[in-house]
Order: structure tokens, then sequence, then C-alpha cells
């Protein structure tokens, strides 16, 4: 995770898996809202909502947020980990504690 | 000339009356001290709702917001706005009867809701666990992405001449001579204006407090689950009826962990394809950090009505902060002592649904045209706002 990756600028690369979110997605997501940070051009977007977590998207995100251009998004700021859980477990945690 | 008006709070509820009052040609800012939307309105569902709302001001000022909102869906950008109706299911059949007083009350009111009984809400919802005994049924009901609607709104704004400023907290609003003069920013600024529309959410009382004017407007904290992509439950949104039953005055029965978070069921399909669970209802609780025990009860009332729902995974959880009033009514008024104050926060958990009315009627009274709704119920020094004393609220 800590390999600095190259991103090229390139409509078809896959920029999150889970959202099916291409970088043509992100530029034109940047163009319409005009965000003024990450957490909310996420929020549009989906970009890092899905099932990974973040686990597959960060790098790629990672280096969007290193872009001089965006620097004024600021860096995002990562939510606790929840680990994907399912709703049965869930609801028996702590059941026999 | 066209008044110069300040909207303190970019959430729906700000956002929608920056729409109407610059789209009427008033000269709007909008301010926010985060981004827009950064508040309750981005840690809420989408539901526009009238199923539960008392037959009469209630369910027609829900109704007439939902007429408006239909008319923004075809003039804005898309915002994810779709109309599935929506359904409350019963746990019991003490719920079952009073469900069926209250379609009978909404239908004499004129309003869409149908009975269903155990056979119409199984074949309506396969999903459901096979004891529910009955619901019902609203087909006005409408569902959208709630931070998205409110970017349309303030896209919109900004195309009829509304000046955004976002990252700025605004610490006191200027008052001259029993009139408004403007707003004070955090780095010392004043931005002068002649109206200023407060839409600050639960953040509100903090800015009214210091003019002499008190709201008794509360956090009342909601926790939502995510599921990750799969499967659905079905395309329509199902809420559980048990949280009207205090409506009644009847004593709601459900497991202990429910009852003390306030949890009761909501399910809602996204357009993402995955779908929300709710919720919670913790009154005076300010932090918006998710509790591990309120998720858990949120998790075992989805089974109780959706048994194959074991294998649904979860991926995240969120909380947000519902601006809570004693009588459940939103405060929409002016204020008579200080000339261009006016007031547009707590909708509890209602504000997307309301945002459209509300915002319509902001810019009504700021221009003093006729009211689209009767503003006399919101008025913000009704009696049960005056009269509410601290610690007499029962969540
Ligand atoms: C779990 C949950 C589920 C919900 N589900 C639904 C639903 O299905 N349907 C529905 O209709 N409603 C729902 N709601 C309720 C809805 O989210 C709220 O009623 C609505 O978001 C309130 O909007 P608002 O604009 O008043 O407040 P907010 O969105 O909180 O906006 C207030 C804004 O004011 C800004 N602000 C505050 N103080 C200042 C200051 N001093 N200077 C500058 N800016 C300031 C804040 O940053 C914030 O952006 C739900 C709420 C929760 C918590
Ligand atoms: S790749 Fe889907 S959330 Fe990151």
């Amino acid at each position: 995770m800590d390999e600095e990756i190259k991103v090229e600028r390139s409509s078809a690369v896959v920029v999150c898996r889970c959202e099916h979110l291409t970088w043509d997605a992100i530029e034109e997501a940047m163009a319409m809202f005009q965000p003024t940070s990450l957490r909310q051009l996420k929020l549009v977007t989906r970009w890092g909502m899905g099932i990974c977590q973040g686990r597959m998207c960060r790098p790629i995100m990672a280096a969007f947020e290193q872009r001089e251009e965006n620097a004024s998004l600021g860096a995002l700021a990562v939510r606790p980990p929840f680990k994907p859980v399912s709703l049965g477990t869930l609801g028996r945690m702590g059941e026999d504690a | 000339m066209a008044p110069q008006v300040i909207v303190i709070g970019a959430g729906v509820i700000g956002s929608a009356c920056a729409y109407y009052l610059s789209q009427a040609g008033a000269s709007v800012t909008l301010i926010d001290q985060g981004d827009v939307g950064s508040g309750t309105s981005s840690r809420c569902d989408g539901n526009v709702l009238a199923i539960d709302k008392e037959p009469g001001y209630d369910s027609l000022m829900a109704l007439m917001s939902q007429r408006l909102l239909h008319e923004l869906a075809s003039v804005l950008p898309p915002f994810e706005y779709r109309r599935p109706g929506s359904y409350l299911v019963c746990d019991n059949d003490e719920e079952a009867k009073a469900a069926w007083d209250w379609v009978g009350q909404q239908q004499e009111a004129g309003l869409p809701f149908w009975y269903l009984d155990r056979a119409a809400i199984h074949s309506h919802l396969p999903h459901l666990a096979s004891d529910v005994p009955a619901g019902l049924y609203c087909g006005s009901d409408s569902t959208l992405n709630p931070l998205l609607y409110t970017q349309r709104l303030v896209q919109a704004a900004k195309q009829h001449g509304c000046q955004v400023r976002v990252h700025q907290a605004v610490t006191e609003i200027v008052v001259n001579r029993g009139a408004v003069a403007g707003v004070r920013l955090a780095d010392g600024t004043v931005l002068v204006a002649d109206v200023v529309v407060v839409a600050a959410g639960v953040w509100s009382p903090r800015l009214l407090q210091p003019l002499g004017v008190t709201v008794p407007i509360q956090p009342r904290k909601g926790h939502l689950l995510v599921s990750a992509k799969g499967p659905l439950f079905g395309d329509a949104k199902v809420m559980e009826f048990g949280y009207l039953m205090s409506k009644f005055g009847r004593e709601r029965q459900a497991p202990e962990d429910a009852l003390r978070y306030g949890v009761a069921l909501v399910y809602e399909p996204t357009e993402s394809h995955n779908f929300l669970l709710g919720s919670s209802r913790e009154l005076g609780v300010w932090d918006t950090a998710p509790k591990w025990d309120v998720v858990q009860a949120i998790g075992r009332r989805a089974l109780r009505f959706y048994p194959g729902m074991q294998q649904a995974t979860l991926i995240r959880s969120y909380a947000g902060l519902r601006p809570w009033t004693p009588d459940h009514l939103p405060v929409v008024s002016r204020v008579s002592d200080i000339a261009g104050l006016v007031i547009a926060a707590g909708h509890e958990g209602d504000g997307i649904g309301l945002a459209s009315v509300t915002g319509h009627l902001v810019c009504d009274l700021t221009l003093e045209r006729p009211p689209i709704i009767d503003p006399r119920p919101l008025r913000w020094d009704r009696p049960a706002l005056t009269s509410w004393k601290d610690g007499g609220a029962d969540g």
C-alpha cells in the first residue's frame, strides 16, 4: 500500500471498482460540483464508498490528493475501519457475553 | 429594490431558501461554516413522507412539499428522485389495529392511503417475516439523494445570482435599532443585509440566543447502516409502524434495546443498489460518532422484519443530528421584535421532505407575498415552544 503509484490521467482508468468510477467520472464531478473538499467529492461520486472501504481505491485517491491543482481540497479523513460484517453476525455479537 | 438576504446554513433547508429567494429576484448570500450539506443533510435518509404525518396541518404541509418537490424534479438536474410509495409494517396485532384506525383517518382526509391485511402485505413485500400481521401503503411518498438534492438547489441558486461562501462561520447576527444589519464572520468581516435567514439546523439556537430569541431546538441523534451492493429486499421503502404508536398514546412493544435507543426499522433501497437501514432516536446527544450498541440494535430490528438479511453485508454506519422541537413542527417564522430576522430550522426527521415548502414559505415571508401555507402553526413564539421547559421531553 505504501508504494507510490503513478496514475495516468486517462479516461478509461477505473479509480473505484466497487462504484464503477473512471477518471472521467471524477473529472466530470469536479467540473460540475466544484467541490471544496475531498469529503464532498467523495459524497457526490461515491468514490471509495463501496465494499473495499478504500482498501483498493485509497492509493489512487492518494495520488489524486497529491496533485498540485487539488491542494485546496485538503486530505481525506480516513474513517475508522468498519470491517464489513454480515447482519447475522452483527445481530449475534455479544449474545453469549 | 431587491432585498439583500443572507442565509446562514447550506443544509437542505438553507439551500432551498436560497433557491426560492434568488429565483424570486432577491440578492442572496448563502454561508456555511463547512461545505454545502456538511451538517445533518448528508447524514440522513432521503425519504419524503406523508405516511407518518398526523392528518391535518402536518399532512397538508407534507403534501404541499411533495407537490413542490415534484415541480423541482422537473426543473433541476437529476437528484435520484423516485416515487415508489412507502410501506409501514406492523409488529403485532395491537399495531395492526392502530394502523387500521390510522388509515381510516387519513382516507377521510382524502389522502392516498391503503390498509394491507396479512395476505396483501406479504404479496407486496415477499421478503417480510411471515408473522407480520398487517401493513399500510402510501402512494404519494417519494425518495431522493439528499446531498445531491441540496447541491442541485445550490447550483440553481447560483445560476440566479446567489453568492455561496463555504468554510466561513457566522459568529454573530448584527442587530441595530430593532432591525437586522448583517452578520459577522469568524475573521471579523461584517456582511450587510436587510434580511438574515437562520437555517443552521441544530446549531440555530446558538445564533439566536444572544438576540434574546429562545428556540428549544435540540439534537436528536440518529444512526444509519449501509449495506454493500448486493441483492435488495424490495424496491420500496419500508418502515415499521411501531414508532407511530406514541402518537396514539399507546405503548410500543419492542425489545429492550430497541426501546432504549428509539430504534425502529427503516429500510431504504438506493439507486446505487445498496440499502440503508435505520434508525435510532436519542434526544440531547451531540456526538455524531456511531455507537456499537445502537448499530447492533438496528441490525437486530432489521432481522426481525427481514430474516433473509442474515447474509447481507454491512460496510458502514454513520449518525446525524435531527433538529428536534417539542411539538415536532419546524420553526419557519419572522421574529416580530427584530425586523428582517427569519428562522427556518427544527425539521427533526423531515427536513429533506419539508425543504421545498420551507424554502417557498421563507421566500413568501421575506418578500411579503401571500404564504403558500398557513404560517401560524410554525411561528417561533407559539405556546408549545414558549411553554416548553427543558427536561420535560420524553425523547
Ligand atoms: C439518521 C437520520 C435519518 C433521517 N432521515 C430523513 C428522511 O428520510 N427524510 C427527511 O425528510 N429527513 C430525514 N432526516 C432529517 C433531515 O436530515 C434533517 O431534518 C435536515 O437535514 C435538516 O436540514 P437543515 O438544513 O435544517 O440542517 P443541516 O443540514 O444540519 O444544515 C445546517 C447547516 O448550518 C451550518 N451552520 C451551523 N452553524 C453555522 C454558523 N454559525 N455559521 C455558518 N454555518 C453554520 C452547518 O454547517 C450546516 O451545514 C434524517 C435525519 C437523520 C439524523
Ligand atoms: S474500489 Fe470501491 S470503494 Fe474503493
